[in-house]
């Protein structure tokens, strides 16, 4: 699965902390949710142009987390 | 001497243990090098594109050892990208992630117990650009028989070693690759007591274990984990990261690296055989282009890994382990993919 445009609500869900809701198998994806999940201050947009931009940086090394964004 | 020309081939890149006088060549000659030794060997090596750390233990494909004065153990990554030798003070740390190359890595070096070393273990997973180019690498440590020993780094040598920068080697990857984690930690959760902490921190004295509040060094000494050799695992959603304990004092437990409020802790299951372990994790990762490894002094001293080999993978053996974030009782290799 590509990696959904950053206007994609999927982005938006995950940053509201729905990360848990997929199977994080990448390390530096799971210490990013956690960072997130501890987070309450950065605002949403911040996160999500901050997610968006961490799964087209790492889109080769996030397969099994990229396919299940269409389930978000 | 395997050239350290650009053009070198990663079959001929030297991960390995070499004599002072064939790293002042390989450096004279331009190459890209990490470099970790005694500081007598450190001191001794020349200007260049270089970052160097102090620690006398290296793991070798033959097993670890203990380097004397004559010998460094070199991590060639010449020919992979442009690379830039830096250094950041305790109040620019940030500047790792943030100065880093968009294709690359920061490759970082920070002494043992130095305000660098506090500051990145507390600050670094917030920092803006902390997953987005990253930051891999190792904190200095010393010869543990030598006492009043401290850690050193060097930022490309012919100046004085630093005792509180973190030295960082700016390196750009080859187009098309990404720099890629693997993290090996023998550690499990013991699936017991929870723990949590309500202060970020490397010394903590009061702990929620199991929902109640508790004199955390009591319940260690009560636990029988007071031996040092077992850490706490943190599920940091998914990744076992350890946080291993430095001393258990009356009325204080000290860390090796800072606990979290948010993350849930546990005491790891013991491990028995660690080179045996090391062996059969290592067996079972992806074959990939290794850029740089190393392993903990933890794993080096409890699991008796003098002599002993654990699968082909080499590095310093050190005080911690960068990996975004400070680690603890874990080997990582960084790979290009």
């Amino acid at each position: 699965m590509a990696v959904p445009p950053i206007y994609h609500p999927c982005w938006k869900k995950l940053a509201e902390g729905n990360l848990r809701q997929i199977t994080l198998q990448n390390t530096a994806a799971q210490m990013l949710a956690k960072r997130f999940e501890r987070d309450g201050r950065t605002p949403i947009p911040t996160k999500v142009a901050e997610l968006h931009e961490f799964f087209a940086r790492w889109e080769r090394t996030l397969g099994h987390e990229l396919s299940q964004l269409g389930r978000v | 001497m395997n050239s350290p020309n650009s053009a070198v081939s990663e079959r001929l890149r030297i991960n390995d243990v070499v004599t002072v006088a064939d790293a002042v060549d390989m450096i004279a000659a331009g190459a890209v090098l990490s470099i970790a030794g005694r500081a007598e060997a450190l001191a001794q090596l020349p200007p260049g594109t270089w970052i160097g750390g102090t620690t006398p233990y290296v793991m070798t494909r033959d097993g670890g050892a203990k380097l004397d004065a004559a010998h460094v153990f070199v991590t060639d990554l010449s020919g992979l990208g442009a690379a830039r030798v830096t250094s950041y003070g305790p109040d620019e740390l940030d500047r790792i992630s943030g100065d880093a190359p968009a294709d690359g890595l920061a490759l970082t070096i920070i002494p043992f117990q130095s305000e660098c070393h506090e500051r990145f273990a507390e600050e670094a997973a917030e920092f803006p650009l902390a997953f987005l180019r990253p930051t891999f690498g190792w904190i200095a440590g010393f010869d543990l028989a030598e006492e009043g020993a401290r850690a050193l780094c060097y930022a490309g040598g012919g100046a004085q070693p630093h005792t509180d920068r973190a030295v960082v080697l700016h390196l750009s990857l080859p187009v098309g690759k990404v720099p890629h984690l693997e993290l090996v930690n023998l550690f499990e959760p013991d699936g017991l007591d929870s723990i949590r902490f309500t202060a970020t921190g490397f010394a903590q004295s009061r702990a929620w274990v199991n929902g109640q509040e508790r004199d955390f060094a009591a319940y260690v000494r009560e636990r029988g984990f007071d031996c040092l050799a077992v850490p706490l695992v943190g599920d940091f959603a998914g990744a076992r990261l350890n946080a291993s304990l430095q001393a258990v004092d009356e009325e204080v437990v000290r860390l090796f690296a800072p606990v979290f409020p948010g993350v849930e802790y546990h005491f790891a299951k013991p491990v028995g055989d660690y080179a045996a372990a090391f062996a059969e994790k290592l067996r079972q990762l992806p074959l990939g282009r290794r850029l740089f490894s190393c392993n903990c002094i933890l794993n080096y001293v409890f699991g008796d890994l003098e002599g002993k080999a654990i699968g082909g993978t080499a590095g310093p053996v050190t005080f911690g382990e960068i990996a975004y974030q400070l680690l603890n009782q874990t080997l990582i290799e960084v790979r290009a993919v």
